[in-house]
């Protein structure tokens, strides 16, 4: 018994996600418990910067958290990473939501549910969701400039596909993927660098 | 596009904003089929995009989510709520009970000492009323021009006494062998005036086991006083004397 609360304190000062994504396998309730402690705020955060509406966020964040709970089992806790995967979901529901109210929903939600793909998140390292990562992506992301910001988050938080940015943006196509590949490239050096 | 013809800068960004689902519809075809097909290449670069496109949600301002969702979460789960619960409200209750018996404690203690302070205030007063008089009794008998008349010496059945008289501060009156007072009766000491007037009240007293002291205060002519007399009156006191004597002390003043 010792053990276990051991094991289970030692996992939410490291974020060892093997031993989480065990317990979650086997259903373990209070597998729950941590899932929520490790990224309630995190996941809560980006799907309110999405929907801003406080009620929604709570229902869609539970919705996100259930997802992982009910397919955990198809997690390899020895490969996957469960945090990136936990994020893509929560991301995916909030757009999935902005989607459905505007009457766009049948058109993005397949490639939606295929970017949660389990195998996408396998070998893939965790420390996105530590404070120091955060911190870098933050640092990352300060250095574009007003443009490239932009772009980039209306395609995270607001889901709109390059066309829907020229139109809400009044700039040519042409000048807004100039915007979105160079923002992505300047963000990844940025983000590997820094 | 094919994505095998792209150097691997470009290849990146074709999977990064395929993550961010920005790609033309035939571009996420050909890469949804090489992620469905397992390709290996196609497989490493979406890792990589999705560590790097996930990371933007720390762009968004942090937020706390209220606690009922987690309360729903864990209920749903089937997990009992570790966390507070009920645990803080008997918390809260055993610290106001205990905190309200402390208090109630120190309230009985501080009131037992105003009891305390108080009583001993009023034993103080009383000494020093008591020292006042006796000093007051102490400076009158002193006194050179103070006479001193015994009366009911050799008699059976007293009262007896005696009565010292000061012209300038009063009389004082030391008795014995009292009658026990009656309900509602007093004594009272009268001075009797030589040449047969009315007695004149000099002060109503009570008696203890059979002992009495009266001090009467104030100027008195004891070349006018024939006797100084006790009778029992009413508590209220007489104008003039009700009862029969129970003594008189004959004043012979020089």
């Amino acid at each position: 018994m010792i053990w276990q609360l051991l094991i289970v304190f030692a996992s939410l000062i490291t974020g060892d996600d093997k031993e989480l994504i065990e317990r979650l396998r086997k259903r373990d309730p209070d597998a729950m418990a941590d899932l929520y402690d490790r990224f309630s705020r995190v996941v809560y955060s980006v799907i309110f910067r999405i929907v801003r509406n406080a009620a929604v966020a709570e229902e869609l964040a539970q919705e996100s958290f259930f997802r992982a709970w009910n397919r955990a089992g198809s997690f390899d806790a020895e490969r996957g990473r469960i945090g990136p995967w936990l994020l893509t979901i929560a991301r995916n529901r909030a757009i999935d939501y902005l989607r459905s109210t505007a009457g766009q929903q049948q058109a993005t939600t397949f490639e939606l549910l295929s970017s949660e793909r389990i195998s996408l998140f396998v070998n893939t390292e965790d420390r996105m969701l530590d404070q120091e990562q955060a911190r870098r992506i933050r640092a990352a992301f300060a250095k574009l400039n007003p443009n490239q910001r932009e772009v980039l988050e209306l395609a995270y938080f607001e889901g709109l596909s390059q066309s829907e940015m020229a139109a809400k943006l009044g700039q040519p196509l042409g000048t807004v993927k100039t915007w979105v590949r160079s923002a992505l490239t300047t963000l990844r050096e940025s983000f590997h660098v820094a | 596009m094919s994505l095998d013809n792209l150097d691997p800068q470009d290849r990146d960004l074709i999977y990064e904003m395929y993550s961010l689902g920005l790609l033309e519809p035939e571009e996420m075809a050909e890469v949804r089929s090489k992620i469905e097909a397992g390709d290996a290449q196609a497989m490493e670069g979406m890792r990589r995009a999705a560590l790097l496109t996930s990371s933007l949600a720390h762009v968004a301002p942090e937020m706390k989510p209220h606690a009922r969702l987690r309360r729903q979460l864990l209920i749903a789960a089937g997990a009992p709520e570790r966390g507070t619960g009920w645990a803080w409200i008997v918390a809260l209750a055993a610290t106001t009970v205990i905190l309200g018996v402390i208090t109630f404690n120190m309230w009985q203690d501080v009131n037992r000492r105003e009891l305390q302070l108080t009583e001993l205030r009023t034993q103080l007063q009383s000494s020093e009323q008591f020292g006042v008089q006796a000093r007051e009794l102490y400076d009158f008998l002193r006194q050179p021009s103070t006479i001193n008349v015994k009366f009911g010496d050799g008699q059976p059945e007293p009262p007896k006494g005696q009565v010292f008289i000061n012209r300038e501060r009063g009389v004082l009156l030391f008795a014995g062998n009292l009658p026990a007072m009656p309900v509602g009766k007093i004594f009272e000491m009268w001075f009797v005036p030589k040449g047969g007037g009315a007695p004149i009240p000099a002060g109503l007293f009570r008696g203890e086991g059979g002992q009495g002291i009266h001090f009467q205060r104030g100027a008195v002519d004891p070349s006018k006083i024939a006797a100084i007399a006790v009778t029992l009156e009413p508590e209220a006191g007489s104008t003039t004397p009700s009862m029969p004597i129970l003594f008189a002390a004959p004043v012979e003043a020089e």
